[in-house]
């Protein structure tokens, strides 16, 4: 007989059910141990600030009382950098997944460069995109640009291939042409990958953001937490990462959001 | 590094962490082990890089301390370092020296490293049409923040009757200047050796020196930071650096060839780098520090270096990078060692 308190279906599927209340209970629990750690004094204010003290940057930052421009600038900046390189991204390499999927041409000229660069830590040729592109918004924009577009490009690629042998014969069988197969058959199959390609990527984005915006930036959720710790300003260091932090948590569950109503197929095939 | 701790050392370690007696509590049990310094280096011509390239750290502290090099960049990595315990002793700018000091990092200032009188300039594009102070308004002026040059070129602005919002100040490393120059996307630079040499050399001309702050009274220097703990537990191997420091600084003014021989090999650089370095290298004997126009007898309140750290911690305040003024900056002084050398 199955256990009456297991919240799963008949078919006991790994990994089944919500996992919302248990997230939020271990966001309060973190929160609730900071709170204890800061305010008991175990950890000086240095090293770890204060919930409050956080909180308190944050509303400064959000009415633009503090000592800097309002955080909605800041915001708009990173904002901008990110998804601006994100779209490039999307444009571009989604389509050279694409190609390196479907000729072998194509996957012989882009293979090498992309795995070749793909490993690089981009403050390793942040050097070589500064002489080359200035100090301007080109750089930034460009160094998030390439982080995003390998994930991209990988996962389109590899999605080309989930179609199973079977469908694409079945589909042939059936009068299909080459292109029809492509379109109708290994496109659908392959929307679900590069959907996490474009999830992982902009996840890169974010990542890079800080080392994009070590270049000369004035404005930019980077900046500000890289000026801040030139400054030991801890608690608007905390901010700035806890803000980034929401932010790209909330771009991920809009893609989620997303990925159930673009391919309900997922995993179904 | 071997991670080796016990079972009962891990079993202590742990015990102290949960009590938060100490966030670095594993920290504490290599200490016991074997007196090791942490000696931080700019990794340019200065004397622990000369120490490093000699060999000579057994000779400085004795043969049973364990010396290592941090290489830093900037004056608030080492504040970073030495709040997290990382780094011993380190020179600095007095500008993130001021930060540490007002957030609460224990660090004490126990010695002038040099006076800062021309390795530190600000240099315009001839193509810019700048002729005087006057002529900065609206130009991109492009520097490091939080550094000594950070202060200089505020005083530098202030003197010369200019706003904070009358120049564009861009943050930048020093790495990052000397492309941006070439590609000619900043108008001036407020910046030190090695790189203010390279971009004057490159359509540039140096406007102004931080050594001409001093006519307005104010003394901008390298302090010699030491971190509070490390200071009261070895205060000998405080005294031995300095000892030797003061020896390495006359080396590096009274023999420049042997030094000129020794960093060309160490860095590898060119030899003009290093006399250059070397040239714009202002010590200050211990005796001198002594008298009220830099740091004063111990007791003595209020001295010049005082005043400096003053003003700066004003700047800051102005500026809202730090949120309040320390209360007493004496306190941020340790003369002991000056008096003990001189």
């Amino acid at each position: 007989m199955p256990d009456p308190v297991l919240k799963t279906s008949a078919f006991k599927v790994p990994g089944e059910g919500s996992s919302v209340v248990i997230s939020i209970v271990t966001v309060l629990s973190l929160i609730a141990v900071w709170f204890l750690v800061t305010n008991m004094g175990w950890v000086k204010p240095l090293f770890l600030p204060s919930p409050q003290a956080v909180f308190e940057q944050f509303y400064e930052y959000l009415t633009g009382r503090a000592n800097d421009k309002p955080l909605w600038q800041h915001f708009a900046a990173s904002m901008f950098r990110v998804f601006s390189a994100f779209a490039l991204a999307c444009v571009t390499a989604i389509p050279v997944g694409i190609a390196m999927g479907m000729s072998r041409v194509a996957r012989g000229i882009f293979d090498p460069p992309l795995e070749f660069y793909r490993p690089l830590p981009p403050l390793a040729y942040l050097p070589l995109i500064i002489i080359w592109f200035g100090i301007d918004e080109l750089p930034k924009v460009l160094l998030i640009f390439l982080s995003c577009f390998a994930p991209l490009a990988l996962a389109a690629r590899s999605g080309m291939r989930s179609a199973s042998q079977e469908q694409i014969n079945a589909a042939y069988s059936m009068g299909a042409s080459y292109g029809q197969v492509i379109r109708h058959v290994i496109l659908p199959a392959a929307l679900p990958d590069i959907l996490i390609g474009m999830r992982i990527a902009i996840g890169f984005g974010w990542t890079t953001l800080v080392a994009a915006e070590m270049v000369a930036a004035s404005v930019g959720l980077g900046q500000m937490v890289l000026n801040a710790s030139n400054f030991l300003r801890t608690d608007i260091v905390v901010m700035g990462i806890i803000v980034i932090g929401v932010v790209a948590y909330m771009f991920d569950l809009l893609m989620r959001w997303v990925e159930l109503k673009l391919v309900p197929w997922k995993g179904r095939m | 590094m071997k991670l080796q701790l016990s079972r009962r050392d891990f079993s202590l370690t742990a015990a102290n962490m949960l009590a938060g007696s100490s966030l670095f509590g594993v920290r504490a049990v290599f200490a016991q082990a074997q007196k090791q310094v942490n000696l931080g280096t700019f990794g340019s011509i200065d004397a622990q890089n000369y120490i490093r390239a000699k060999g000579l750290a057994p000779k400085v502290f004795g043969p049973n301390v364990k010396a290592e090099f941090v290489t830093v960049r900037a004056g608030s990595e080492v504040m970073s370092a030495m709040a997290g315990g990382s780094l011993d002793m380190c020179n600095l700018g007095s500008s993130p020296l001021v930060v540490g000091y007002a957030n609460g990092v224990p660090v004490t200032l126990v010695y002038i490293y040099k006076n800062i009188i021309d390795s530190e300039v600000l240099v315009v594009q001839n193509s810019a049409n700048i002729k005087s102070l006057a002529d900065l308004k609206g130009k991109k002026l492009g520097l490091p923040y939080n550094t000594s040059v950070h202060f200089a070129a505020m005083a530098m602005l202030k003197n010369a009757g200019l706003g904070a919002n009358d120049v564009t100040l861009i943050n930048m490393r020093a790495d990052q200047i000397a492309s941006a120059w070439t590609r000619r996307e900043i108008d001036a630079s407020y910046i030190w050796v090695p790189v203010a040499p390279v971009i004057t050399a490159d359509a540039g001309t140096v406007l102004f020196k931080t050594g001409d702050l001093n006519a307005s009274g104010l003394v901008v220097f390298d302090a010699f930071a030491v971190r509070d703990e490390f200071k009261q537990k070895n205060p000998e191997l405080v005294l031995a650096f300095l000892k030797d420091f003061e020896q390495i600084a006359r080396t590096f003014k009274t023999n420049p060839k042997e030094v000129v021989e020794t960093m060309t090999k160490f860095l590898s650089v060119d030899e003009a780098a290093v006399m250059r370095s070397l040239n714009t290298f202002y010590p200050v004997p211990a005796k001198e520090q002594l008298t009220s126009r830099w740091l004063g007898k111990p007791g003595e309140r209020d001295t010049a270096v005082v005043k400096t750290l003053q003003v700066q911690a004003e700047f800051l305040k102005d500026n809202g990078q730090i949120t309040a003024l320390p209360k007493d900056m004496n306190g941020l002084v340790d003369k002991s060692f000056v008096a003990q050398l001189a």
